[in-house]
């Protein structure tokens, strides 16, 4: 089959009638190519095949597909009390400590009940002062609030008359 | 038996491999010791051809064998009379992924260059002759599609049906193709004037020693047969 396609190549491709010659210089590379297709199987090292079927035969492979990879055994290693006791004892006092340092921030931040106060603007300070109210209406420190906010009001009555501009905020 | 298979492995001249696969497939060593026999070589100088570099191709050989071996070990291969165009197929897909690698290297164009200039300088016998070394550079300057039907053709041996199977084309266009990559490859040796006197040496040593110009008005009027 090969063989009466490899003829066909040469005469029925395109060129009809076949020029001979150009057909023959065809043939002639046809032929020089197999050479040279030949110098290159020659030159796989010797040994080449053998190795090949060794190294690749179905059956040889250490580890098959789908065999099971077993791990080494786990070594069995019992807690002993003592250093049992010694992580328990290191896990109290990383809490115990992480407990103290928390506490410790909360206070410096905190205003007796924890309660925290952010630094408010100037021109938010009025309205501050109004929730600051709100919130503590019923606490022991709403008289401060009251002369607090009394001392707001009359300063800003004073920066009116001064400039003529409202500064809005009905106090 | 493996005598045989090798004196027909030219050209895909197919011998009744179903046993042979069917026995490697099964663990037999001297089976697929003669798989490897009939195709490492032809494997080894498609991907050299390719390659420019012999323990590339021997890895690309290996790694095409260590595919099928798998295939063959898992029970995944079926043998429906294609396993020459599938091997192939392996073998193809591993060689352009290492030519797709190598282009993206860094200094791609030098290296190339140069491997092209080692390709045809490495001082061998056979590379030494000039036909040989414009061979090679000729077969540098066909397109990728034009290269790999005249390498699988001449260095894989194949067939021009199992071709026809592996690149999903129509015998006769790649009769046709094949036919125009040869003429290519001509017309650069011949404008190439070391080439051209190399050539002529090959033609005269021929027609001395095969008889080649007595053959070729034969081969032209068998041009009926189909």
């Amino acid at each position: 089959m090969s063989d009466i396609l490899n003829n066909k190549i040469v005469g029925s491709e395109s060129e009809s009638p076949v020029d001979p010659d150009a057909a023959a210089s065809v043939t002639v590379v046809a032929s020089a190519l197999d050479r040279l297709a030949a110098a290159e199987r020659a030159s796989a090292p010797s040994g080449f095949e053998q190795r090949l079927a060794r190294a690749t035969f179905p059956s040889s492979p250490v580890l098959r597909i789908g065999d099971k990879v077993l791990s080494p055994a786990v070594a069995n290693r019992p807690w002993h009390p003592l250093r049992l006791a010694a992580a328990i004892g290191l896990i109290a006092a990383i809490g115990a400590a992480y407990f103290a340092v928390r506490s410790s921030l909360i206070d410096s931040n905190a205003n007796g009940s924890g309660t925290r106060f952010s630094k408010a603007t100037t021109s938010d300070t009025s309205i501050d002062l109004l929730v600051l109210a709100a919130v503590f209406e019923d606490s022991p420190i709403l008289p401060e609030l009251e002369s607090i906010r009394s001392e707001a009001a009359s300063l800003e009555e004073a920066m009116q008359s001064e400039d003529g501009f409202s500064y809005g905020g009905a106090m | 038996m493996e005598a045989a298979l090798i004196s027909k492995e030219n050209h895909g001249s197919t011998p009744d491999l179903v046993p042979i696969l069917a026995a490697a497939a099964a663990g037999d060593h001297d089976a697929w010791s003669q798989i490897v026999s009939l195709y490492g070589r032809r494997l080894y100088a498609l991907a050299k051809s390719r390659c420019k570099d012999g323990e590339v191709a021997e890895e690309i050989t290996q790694s095409v064998f260590a595919t099928v071996a798998q295939k063959f070990g898992i029970g995944q291969y079926q043998e429906q009379g294609k396993f020459e165009s599938w091997l192939f197929r392996v073998a193809m897909n591993r060689i352009r992924d290492h030519v797709r690698r190598v282009k993206r290297r860094p200094g791609f164009e030098d290296s190339h260059s140069l491997a092209e200039t080692q390709a045809v300088a490495t001082p061998t016998a056979e590379q030494d002759d000039p036909m040989m070394r414009n061979l090679r550079i000729a077969l540098t300057k066909l397109s990728d599609s034009d290269r790999e039907i005249v390498e699988l053709r001449h260095h894989g041996g194949m067939s021009f049906k199992d071709m026809s199977d592996l690149l999903n084309e129509p015998v006769g266009t790649l009769l046709a193709r094949h036919h125009r990559a040869l003429k290519k490859i001509k017309e650069f040796i011949e404008n190439n004037p070391e080439g051209a006197a190399a050539a002529q040496n090959v033609v005269e040593g021929s027609e001395e020693q095969e008889g080649v110009a007595g053959r070729i008005p034969a081969q032209g009027k068998r041009k009926v047969v189909s």
